[in-house]
């Protein structure tokens, strides 16, 4: 419309207005009632409390909302949980405590949102809710009547993809549930325990008594670096009760910090240690023979596979002094049975032998008898809660050519590998994927080669995202849908099955959503309607929590009444004859030696597969966490930004020297395949290996509308594009990249102070040169985008 | 002088872009020359899309961030959150001209809410309390809100229509000087 015919249309402007319904008339009402609230206490004295549990991170510290005038003012640990709350003190984190600037960020999605211009534009318009259920539905019934039900994929993360999850089932995708947790985290250390132990003694949740334990072992951890509240508490409890510690990492770590012994290994050579180790308590007797002879199986295989393995091979592949490598097992065996190998728990490293690797971990701690044992691995008590009646589970069929199909061992994890996934949408191969759904995950600050996954995305019929955050999910989705923050919704049951005592509690809303923001379950009641599934047979989520807590004689009020938490014995921690695995077998048996890896032509007993070195001038890529942050999702959260604004990239100080380098300084990283950080600055320290620079994970946003965390520090999973699936269940390596350094626009080759014994390979870049000239290509092809660099 | 209507029109022109568009920002064109304003060239709107897809860019969200939230809160709290100070001041007003916000999907906060309750207090001959309220509440925050809309380079449309709220507020505040000064 032009200025003129404004003009024009304005000449009858008051008639016109006299016939149109204002929206804003119906803003008001009278209130006939109190006019005057009463005086307030100061802070949150007088507040309402309300149990529920935190979601700042996915370790789930039970907490006490305090609300007042409808609002969340402060977040505490429930002083009832026997984890956090122990003591008498009930602690969250900084980032439990900053869950009130989640809630109350403008920056929220509050409507839903319906993409207008290019897909990764970022331009939306708000439409209903009636609109954007139709829009989802319509766009997942097209694909699945075109291409067939597994071309639907769903990413997601956390509680609120639960009720979503159901209705992605019930359209029958077998690709339903593509956790990052499984396929970019845990998933090679849950084969290993399944595999070995029977159960799984480190996945979400970690049964390791640390509190008890006379000396910890942990391999490559950021343990105290990343807080879970309760782990934390545990280990440091040990610690304070007198325990050993030895800290194997390339990197002088928080834990280090705090170790009897630092071994500063070279990367991807730990199964060559654990190797040397296994080999040595078994020639000199330094095994609880007692325990081995009960519960474990393939002694003999393992003997024989182990041999050959002498502290002095090790040290050479290790880059470690002997004495020291012989210092540490003696002073682990010394411990036993009460020693704690942690079992680890992010392990998707280097992808090849990456299982292996912890099924050593755990074998070392059968042979010290520490599985079932205080102060080493617990099991977990079962606790029955009630079968849910009102949500109907599909019971999916496997395509003919499922995506886990290449992973024996990828079974017991729901939904498909990620890469699997994204490959396929890719490549049309085995079977077109053309709709994703995505909850909870930020997919580009999440899985390796964010580069790939954006191709995928342009390949995509439909997508769309259910969010609290516009993150690049959103900017990259058709149609976004505004999701509840955790102190706004229900959630599951949630049950603490382990040490030092169990307990049931549950989330529930402290406050009404935002705007139109609605729980997870409310979206996927509505989406089954419009899609004709029965999956719901409640209206309630309280019927569904009431269902499950039957089992155990509470309800919601019950539980309530008891503070929101009820405490339960953690009577089979230590039970092994009672012990059930996940197979349904009771007794406990600790496999040294797998037949079914066997089966399947993987090694029966851990082998060392080394990961290939550092090419010549640069440096692996290695990563860890801070404590106040959680992934890259609070990067911009203020009072944690505040705390922790940005990284630094931790380099050897022999190689600053020759480099020239200053701490403080600020330079570029470029990895093999060319793709360069933001500026960050150095940190000069001997507490990092030559042959490594460290990153901490989540820092260098590459999105100017962050304004916050845009341009602080690097991504290092923006420098991360090579991957290597691990060939057991398909999860994807996040070590296997490698960087150098730029300052001043110069490229600095770092010098090589460890000297490479010849059984290592160095990754060859030649590959790397040609994969950098086909970015370029890209680059020239295709429009800017409002990330950088993408 | 200013009248309740024209105060109902700005709420509603800060509300989500219906059908009713033209007339809604028709009047505001004629209210813009009554105020002195000069009006902008380029006042190009394509369609009611266009419309939309720019008050969703600036009010309700862009990627990762909303340039201009239209909430007081925003800008009277210590820390840029929702429901804070702001907030809770704008509802002890509305409390004290004994009015309720209905508040479905929104929040009371709202420019447009606090548009309206002005229309309200001014339809009512409320001088006192709406004196209080331009000083106390709504000139410490909408000058602020009216930078940061310049800021996001809106449409000139939008652009407009923060400069006549900014101008019928003075206005208004000299009308309730002058009220003040005959009582």
């Amino acid at each position: 419309m032009k200025r003129r015919d404004f003009l024009k249309v304005s000449a009858g402007a008051s008639l016109t207005l006299a016939g149109l319904k204002l929206r804003v008339g119906g803003f008001f009402r009278r209130a006939y009632a109190q006019t005057q609230k009463p005086p307030e206490l100061p802070g949150s004295l007088g507040a309402k409390e309300i149990p529920s549990v935190c979601e700042m991170c996915f370790w789930r510290c039970p907490i006490v909302a305090k609300v007042k005038g409808g609002k969340v003012v402060k977040i505490e640990g429930n002083p009832k949980s026997p984890t956090n709350g122990r003591g008498g003190k009930a602690r969250v984190c900084a980032r439990g405590n900053s869950g009130v600037k989640l809630l109350y960020d403008p920056d929220r999605v509050l409507h839903p949102l319906k993409r207008v211009g290019q897909r990764g534009e970022g331009r939306w318009v708000k439409i209903s809710w009636e609109e954007a259920l139709d829009e989802v539905a319509e766009n997942l019934k097209k694909v699945k009547e075109k291409y067939g039900p597994h071309a639907i994929a769903f990413f997601d993360h956390g509680a609120s993809a639960k009720p979503l999850r159901e209705v992605f089932k019930a359209l029958g995708t077998e690709n339903y549930s593509n956790e990052p947790a499984f396929f970019q985290c845990v998933g090679p250390v849950e084969a290993a325990c399944i595999n070995t132990l029977g159960y799984v003694a480190s996945g979400t949740m970690q049964y390791t008594d640390m509190a008890n334990a006379r000396a910890i072992l942990l391999v490559g951890s950021h343990l105290g670096e990343n807080v879970h509240v309760s782990h934390v508490m545990d280990f440091v409890e040990g610690l304070s009760r007198g325990a050993k510690l030895v800290v194997v990492d390339p990197r002088f770590s928080v834990a280090a910090g705090k170790a009897d012994l630092w071994l500063p290994i070279r990367p991807g050579t730990d199964t060559a240690l654990l190797l040397s180790w296994i080999n040595y308590v078994l020639e000199h007797g330094l095994y609880d023979r007692e325990f081995v002879s009960r519960y474990c199986e393939g002694l003999e295989t393992l003997k024989k596979a182990v041999k050959g393995w002498t502290l002095e091979r090790a040290a050479r592949l290790c880059d470690l002094p002997q004495d020291q490598i012989e210092q540490a097992i003696k002073l682990l065996a010394a411990a036993r049975p009460h020693v704690c190998i942690h079992p680890g728990r992010h392990s998707a490293w280097y992808g090849k032998g990456d299982v292996y690797r912890h099924q050593a971990l755990l074998i070392l701690e059968a042979l010290f008898g520490g599985i079932g044992t205080p102060g080493g691995l617990c099991f977990p008590t079962p606790i029955s809660l009630g079968r849910v009646q009102a949500v109907k589970e599909a019971e999916v069929e496997e395509s003919e050519e499922p995506l886990k199909g290449k992973y024996p061992f990828c079974d017991p994890f729901p939904g498909s590998p990620t890469h699997e996934i994204i490959k396929a949408t890719l490549t049309g191969q085995p079977y077109p994927i053309k709709a994703w759904g995505i909850c909870g995950a930020n997919l580009l600050q999440t899985i390796p080669n964010p580069y790939q996954t954006m191709e995928a995305i342009r390949k995509l019929d439909f997508i769309f995202c259910f969010e609290i955050y516009p993150t690049e999910n959103a900017l990259w989705s058709d149609i976004i849908l505004p999701d509840t923050v955790y102190l706004e919704r229900y959630d599951d049951v949630y049950v603490y099955d382990s040490v030092p005592q169990c307990y049931v509690t549950v989330r529930q809303p402290a406050v009404k959503p935002l705007g139109e923001a609605r729980s997870p379950f409310w979206l996927a009641k509505e989406l089954a309607k419009r899609l004709g599934l029965k999956v719901f047979r409640t209206e309630s989520e309280v019927e569904i929590l009431n269902e499950r807590l039957q089992g155990l004689g509470l309800s919601l009020e019950k539980l309530n009444q008891e503070g929101g938490l009820v405490v339960l014995p953690a009577k089979a921690a230590y039970d092994r004859e009672n012990f059930r695995n996940v197979f349904g077998e009771k007794g406990l048996k600790v496999k040294l030696a797998i037949e079914d890896f066997e089966d399947e032509d993987f090694s029966p007993v851990p082998i060392f597969e080394p990961a290939p070195a550092p090419p010549e001038g640069y440096a692996r890529l290695i990563y860890g966490r801070v404590p106040v942050h959680t992934f890259s999702r609070t990067m911009n959260n203020e009072w944690l930004h505040h705390e922790w604004p940005e990284n630094q990239a931790w380099i050897n100080d022999e190689v600053a020297a020759k480099l020239g380098l200053k701490d403080g300084e600020e330079i570029v990283l470029e990895n093999q395949d060319g793709k360069r950080s933001f500026p960050v600055k150095v940190k000069v320290t001997p507490g990092i290996r030559p042959d490594c620079i460290y990153l901490s994970h989540g820092f260098g946003s590459r999105s100017s509308k962050l304004s916050r965390a845009y341009r602080k520090g690097a991504s290092d999973q923006f420098l991360i594009t090579h991957y290597v699936q691990d060939p057991f269940m398909g999860a994807s390596s996040h070590r296997t990249n490698f960087v150098r350094i730029v300052k001043g626009g110069k490229v600095l080759n770092l010098p090589e102070l460890r000297p490479l014994p010849p059984e290592i390979p160095r990754f060859k870049v030649s590959s790397a040169r040609e994969s950098r000239r086909a970015t370029r290509r890209r680059k020239k092809a295709r429009k800017s985008y409002p990330i950088e660099g993408c | 002088m200013v009248k309740g209507r024209d105060l109902w029109i700005l709420a509603e022109a800060f509300l989500y872009p219906e059908e009713t568009w033209k007339e809604i920002f028709s009047h505001l064109f004629s209210l813009a020359q009554v105020l002195g304003l000069p009006l902008p060239e380029d006042l190009q709107v394509k369609n009611l899309r266009e419309l939309q897809a720019e008050y969703t860019r600036l009010f309700i969200n862009s990627p990762y961030s909303t340039p201009v939230p239209p909430y007081a809160s925003v800008y009277l709290s210590l820390d840029r959150r929702l429901q804070g100070e702001g907030y809770e001041q704008a509802r002890a007003f509305y409390r004290q001209a004994g009015l309720e916000p209905v508040e479905e999907g929104e929040l009371a906060d709202h420019l447009a809410y606090e548009l309206s309750f002005m229309a309200l207090l001014l339809e009512e001959g409320r001088f006192p309390l709406l004196g209080r309220f331009l000083s106390e509440h709504f000139l410490r925050w909408y000058p602020r809100f009216l930078v940061a809309l310049e800021q996001a380079d809106p449409l000139p449309l939008y652009r407009l229509l923060g400069r006549i709220v900014l101008a019928i507020t003075h206005k208004l505040q000299e009308v309730v000087h002058e009220k003040a000064g005959l009582s």
